[in-house]
């Protein structure tokens, strides 16, 4: 993230300097048909309580949405998304808001739907590995209720405990175990979505090989600009027999991540492979998620294998050896769960732990090809050192997804064009290595403007008409993702481009 | 259209936009033979040598409005329904180069026109493989398989292409060059246009290069088979109680006539599953012993002949006369034999004098010019090859067959594709196309920003116009 450290106020329309459409205002008669619809309980609309949808977990922005409202099915969905856009309200989903990106803020002041009453597992079909679930189900939860059947749910992003498979499906979410098992949306089968026009429609889900575009999968990642998924069909997985995690203990960032590259490079593939710096244990072991790391080493590897006993340990041998030949000081072994967890919890609340050091915290999510990571690391932490930046690095190394975490004080103007103009920085480096602006957080609010470092305006515009065969009006989302020069031309009047007509 | 096409004009225009020496026309009728598209020979085969090429190409072809054909080798134009006019058929197979390989990475980028054989070779160097075995044809390229997002066996272990696609680089119907998605493993920048283009069945334009996610070779390779017996229903389920207790690589359910086919013996005449198991040498053994304890019947198969078998079984398709798939949830296994069983019988011509079951399993035990049928078992999948030579398929009676059983399969949610149709069988096709009117729908709107002319595999998308 970046520029974004500034409020994002609905005045101002998302930061992007372009004046969004105003809102209509919620008129009395609507308020009383989404009642009559959501319930009392079902639609919040006093100042005092819509505070707390201002901002996502990205914190920097904020912007109030017209009021926010909770149905309890599709079907409530579908009648109050008609009801606001039939009076041309935009609406932004949300999950659990703990979205990085700005992607959950109403930032042209629409209204919020957000899926917290949609809390059900409707289905879970043990012996075809599937499961059917609302939107608002908490990653962890859908675990949980597969637990008794010997199934998981496979991505794991660090905001588990709270976050919702229908936040995950919005962003395409990642998460630690993704390096073997893949990203969000490798374990969705199906989709029922609400369109702008209040328009339910089933993508995929079929009980045997689906026909046609692959829907889901273009659903998947869009941030709320096509629609609201409402009901999901997700793939679980068969619990792992045996865990086994490591933490190589490394004094030389740059040992560490070519260790990164021996373990994949040796063939093994382990479910996770997990890179914390210096920085970043001295703010875990200084938290209430302390794992016993030692603070004086440059980096740990969280390395994590799992299947059959005879394969995981034999895989995780392998893997220490490699990390020893490499340069680790000590590689040490998680004894029992216990010590599995505590290393864990450590590398999924670093984020949070960092949040004690300084007021603010600003997370890039730039993706770099693996063999890149040494000779990027080294840059990123060079930049940070020029702008006289305190930056800590969580990541997840074997997927080259990085995490540079900037923390300050946004009330320090000065700071603030240092942390801006650093951030700019590391994304170019990404970007010039063959990298990606965001591996898993999306664009969002705060990325719109990266968008060009990779794609033309030609192929942004390509998007604009994918978005608009789903949301004619443009009043799902708006204002996300897509820069706003592109998204004029998408609106304008006439385009000189061959596209569609 | 069509004499647009066999104009002088159009065809001079298209040999200056593709090059020299790419464009075979009509009177090379011979040459075009072989690239006949669903039975239709095609207006001409142009063979670009670049994406620029192919994007002049298409251009072209939409500005006068000339129905398209994406082909990679060629190996997959005979499925899919007849196309309403003879299409330009545009290949890819000179677009064969390694755009880049970092072994380190595991991710190739490549031209889509690069064969399998081909990549398969480069990978093998540095001991890293892409994951995909599907029906194999020589010459079958990689970007094909992408937009058919064709799999095979391995799908039980690896997943399908949309696991496996990192970045597209495709040209639009209307001849836009576009690049989606990166050399990256995880990358959420804008739609994921990268899986819309994969199994889009060329209908929004033509992958002209894409990155792949690849995987280290297994140090052991291991082929396992159990005989399990002369019912479907019986080996249904120990296929499934083998899903349920081990990982594998593969996990396939063979009919006996394939069975004694391709794994000789080991089928003791009867059903036959097969399993493959790949990884660390302790990762194989623990999973051996396993299916020993499970099914003490648990053979290994030497080396050469788990080799036939795969190899076999992967190219039946591009053999077949007829090759249909069916779908279900792969716990619906049993239920999802007995209804290929039923459609086999019934359009067997044998059917009207012996009685629907008696052909069926005469078919299924190893009749000469039976059908063959295996299952993915641990997706629910089977799959049903009939050989060259389709005299003795009464063809309305399994027409009638498709409406009944097959329409049932359907609408307890399963699902039925086409792999191979012949022109004189085209009047079997029962397409279902998306369960959702809805969803067609936005298929067709999303097809129309990408070809707005409607070039590109018109009346053969599965979904619509």
């Amino acid at each position: 993230m970046t520029d974004a450290t500034m409020d994002t106020t609905p005045e101002a329309g998302g930061g992007n300097g372009a004046t969004a459409p105003p809102v209509p205002a919620a008129s009395p008669a609507l308020l009383k048909r989404l009642r009559d619809v959501l319930g009392v309980d079902g639609v919040i609309a006093d100042p005092g309580s819509l505070l707390v949808y201002e901002t996502d977990g990205l914190t920097a922005h904020r912007a109030r949405p017209l009021l926010v409202l909770l149905p309890r099915d599709t079907a409530e969905t579908a009648t109050a998304v008609r009801l606001l856009t039939d009076e041309g309200i935009p609406f932004v989903a949300r999950g659990a808001g703990t979205g990085l990106s700005g992607g959950a803020l109403a930032v042209t002041g629409a209204a919020v739907i957000s899926a917290a009453r949609l809390r059900q597992v409707l289905e879970l079909d043990a012996p075809n590995r599937r499961a059917r679930v609302q939107a608002g189900v908490v990653n962890v939860e859908l675990s949980a209720a597969a637990a008794p059947h010997g199934l998981y749910y496979a991505p794991d992003p660090s905001s588990q405990t709270v976050c919702t498979i229908g936040g995950n499906v919005a962003e395409n979410a990642g998460g630690p175990h993704c390096l073997k098992y893949g990203v969000t949306t490798n374990h969705i089968l199906g989709l029922t979505v609400v369109l702008s026009d209040g328009s339910i429609v089933r993508l995929g889900g079929g009980s045997g090989e689906d026909t046609g575009l692959d829907l889901t999968g273009l659903f998947v990642g869009s941030e709320g600009t096509f629609g609201i998924a409402t009901e999901i069909d997700v793939r679980l997985l068969p619990l792992p027999e045996a865990v086994q995690t490591l933490a190589a203990l490394f004094d030389d960032v740059d040992d560490a991540s070519r260790a990164v590259s021996a373990i994949i490079g040796a063939g093994l593939l382990p479910a996770a492979l997990e890179m914390v710096d210096q920085e970043a244990i001295r703010a875990i072991e200084a938290s209430a998620y302390a794992a016993g790391l030692p603070t004086d080493i440059a980096a740990a590897l969280v390395i994590e294998f799992d299947g059959s006993a005879a394969a995981v340990a034999a895989d995780a041998e392998h893997a220490a050896e490699l990390c020893r030949a490499g340069g680790a000081r000590d590689v040490q072994r998680a004894a029992d769960e216990a010590g599995r967890q505590r290393l864990w919890y450590a590398r999924k609340k670093a984020f949070g732990a960092m949040g004690r050091l300084a007021p603010d915290v600003l997370v890039q999510d730039a993706t770099v090809p693996r063999s890149r990571l040494p000779a990027v690391l080294r840059e990123i932490y060079s930049i940070a050192a020029r702008y006289e930046l305190r930056m800590c690095n969580m990541f997840h190394a074997g997927d080259g997804n990085l995490h540079p975490t900037i923390v300050f004080d946004r009330r320090d103007a000065a700071l603030v064009v240092r942390v801006q103009a650093a951030s700019r920085e590391m994304m170019r480096a990404c970007v010039a290595a063959g990298g990606t602006i965001t591996g898993e957080h999306g664009v969002g609010s705060d990325k719109r403007e990266y968008m060009s470092m990779i794609f033309s305006d030609d192929e942004m515009a390509a998007m604009c008409d994918i978005r608009r065969v789903f949301d004619p009006l443009g009043l799902a989302n708006p204002a996300k993702i897509l820069p706003i020069h592109v998204c004029r031309e998408w609106v304008g009047p006439a385009t000189k481009r061959a596209g569609p007509a | 259209v069509t004499a647009t096409i066999a104009s002088a004009t159009f065809l001079s225009e298209l040999q200056r936009v593709a090059g020299a020496g790419a464009v075979r026309s009509r009177t090379e009728a011979d040459a075009l033979a072989s690239w006949a598209v669903a039975g239709v020979v095609p207006a001409a085969l142009v063979e670009p040598a670049d994406a620029a090429g192919v994007a002049a190409v298409l251009a072209l072809c939409s500005d006068a409005g000339v129905p398209v054909e994406a082909a990679g080798g060629g190996t997959w134009l005979a499925a899919g329904a007849v196309p309403p006019a003879p299409p330009v058929v545009v290949s890819t197979r000179r677009l064969r180069t390694v755009l880049e390989y970092e072994p380190a990475d595991l991710v190739a980028g490549i031209q889509a026109g690069v064969t399998h054989a081909d990549l398969a070779r480069e990978l093998a160097a540095h001991g890293q493989m892409l994951p995909l075995d599907p029906p194999a044809r020589d010459g079958a390229t990689v970007g094909a398989t992408f937009a058919l997002a064709a799999a095979g066996p391995l799908r039980a272990g690896y997943g399908t292409p949309r696991d496996m696609i990192l970045g597209v680089e495709i040209v639009t119907g209307d001849g836009r060059l576009f690049q989606f998605g990166g050399r990256v493993v995880k990358n959420v920048a804008g739609y994921d246009i990268v899986r819309l283009a994969t199994g889009s069945r060329g209908s929004l334009g033509i992958i002209t290069a894409l990155y792949v996610l690849l995987r280290s070779a297994p140090a052991v390779d291991s082929t396992l088979t159990i005989a399990a017996g002369p019912s479907a229903a019986a080996a249904a389920a120990v296929a499934l109680a083998i899903r349920d207790r081990t990982e594998c690589d593969a996990l396939e359910l063979l009919a006996p006539a394939l069975a004694t086919e391709l794994g000789g013996e080991a089928a003791a005449g009867g059903w036959l599953v097969a399993v493959r198991v790949r990884g660390s040498e302790a990762a194989v053994a623990d999973v051996t012993d396993r299916l020993v304890a499970l099914q003490p019947t648990t053979r290994a198969l030497p080396h050469a002949a788990a080799a036939a078998l795969w190899r076999g079984l992967s190219s039946l398709e591009a053999g077949a006369s007829v090759a249909l798939r069916l779908g279900d949830a792969p716990a619906a296994l049993g239920g999802t034999l007995e209804t290929a069983l039923g459609l086999v019988a019934a359009g067997s011509v044998a059917a009207g004098a012996g009685g629907a079951g008696a052909a069926g399993d005469a078919a299924v035990g190893g009749g000469a010019g039976g059908w063959r049928i295996a299952a993915h078992a641990a997706s629910g999948i089977v799959r049903l090859w009939r050989p060259p030579g389709t005299a003795d398929i009464d063809d309305a009676a399994w027409a009638a067959a498709l409406d009944g059983a097959g329409a049932d399969h359907m609408r307890r949610g399963g699902s039925l594709h086409w792999a191979v149709l012949p022109p004189g069988l085209a009047g079997l096709r029962r397409d279902p196309g998306p369960a959702d009117a809805a969803a067609a729908a936005l298929m067709q709107g999303i097809a129309r920003t990408f070809d707005p002319a409607g070039i590109m595999a018109p009346g053969r998308r599965g979904y619509g116009p």
